[in-house]
């Protein structure tokens, strides 16, 4: 099974190398593509120096258009699964190989590395998690699915889903969303138990102004996801 | 309306005309999305020059003023104009993410194959 990691980094000069170097460390059966979605720090720079397999956008695309460029990247290069890890960290590779299992073993479309199925590691703040919860709770009433942790990165998916992703991705947050849209193609969704850090360098995206434009964009981008399809 | 303000009107909206025309002679302005302002100028001239028209829809409407059902027209027209145009930015906004996608990955190939050729 050929396996492909694909890393969306944005300005992430302090963690790139540390999430590559833990990549080659704790899952070398995969192959990994960086995109660098025209960073303005010497992310690309590093990415140069020191030989990694990238893949450098000349406009920024934001994480919706940066992730599927890997996705486009799986389809031509014949990927049996790609998984999304973020540049910056947060995500243990080690996790890889188990989530890669049971992919193949319950044949799955997609498996969410949740941090709350086990709840170890870094939760999230309070509000964070409640933004989650209110996630969970309205793919539910619209899907019938519990998903725990609609809003993870850490998404391993298999070759069907690789060419739906290729073909169509939201285009910013677009977790929760494209969860909803496989969950509608009834697509199977399995979730296992991760354990996350906290990011060690670098800011998250989502500032609190940010927050309430996610709220009300993903909320109504999983309506409407939920709705179209039927 | 007065005939000094009919023909203030009119000279606005035929050196708007005239204006429209320029960009397009200049390729400023696609053609095709040049025309629906043409058209909407040429029937507000029209109504310009024959205010009898503009009263005698208004009273059909139910509005009390011609200026008022004039206002409300151009509105609804902007409206519509914006529409098509966010319209026409979401579409674009799509083929150029798939192009800057397309390029980033060619490039990679690109300069792979260039450190084998060197090899």
């Amino acid at each position: 099974m050929k396996k492909l990691i694909i890393i969306p980094a944005y300005n992430e000069e302090g963690n790139i190398e540390r999430t590559v170097n833990n990549i080659k460390e704790n899952a070398p059966e995969f192959d990994y593509v960086i995109i660098n979605d025209c960073s303005t720090d010497n992310t690309l720079k590093i990415c140069r120096e020191n030989g990694f397999n990238y893949i450098n956008l000349p406009v920024n695309l934001g994480i919706g258009g940066a992730v599927q460029t890997g996705y486009i990247y799986a389809r031509e290069n014949g990927y049996d699964c790609a998984v999304q890890v973020d540049g910056d960290g947060q995500h243990d590779a080690a996790f890889l190989n188990e989530m890669a299992a049971t992919l193949e073993k319950e044949n799955a479309d997609m498996v969410i590395g949740s941090r709350f199925i086990k709840m170890e590691g870094f939760q999230s703040s309070a509000l964070r998690r409640m933004g989650i919860k209110y996630f969970t709770n309205l793919i539910k009433s619209l899907t019938g699915a519990t998903v725990t942790d609609p809003t993870s990165g850490l998404r391993m998916v298999n070759r069907r889903t690789i060419e739906m992703f290729a073909a169509n991705y939201p285009t910013d947050y677009p977790e929760p969303d494209s969860v909803v849209t496989l969950l509608k193609k009834k697509g199977k969704v399995v979730e296992i138990p991760v354990m996350m850090k906290e990011r060690e360098s670098g800011k998250s995206s989502i500032s609190a102004r940010k927050s309430v434009y996610y709220m009300v964009k993903v909320s109504l981008a999983i309506i409407l996801e939920s709705v179209a399809s039927k | 309306m007065s005939l000094r303000l009919q023909i203030i009107i009119l000279v606005c909206f035929i050196i708007a005309l005239i204006g429209i025309l320029a960009l397009c002679k200049k390729k400023r302005m696609d053609l095709r999305q040049a025309l629906p302002w043409m058209v909407a100028i040429i029937i507000l001239i029209i109504f310009d020059i024959f205010p009898v028209l503009l009263t005698w829809l208004a009273n059909l409407m139910g509005i009390g003023s011609p200026m008022n059902m004039m206002m409300f027209f151009g509105f609804a027209f902007l409206l519509i104009i914006i529409l098509i145009l966010t319209m026409n930015i979401s579409k674009l906004m799509k083929k150029t993410t798939r192009l800057t996608q397309e390029l980033g990955i060619l490039r990679a190939e690109l300069e792979k194959e260039k450190k084998k050729s060197e090899e």
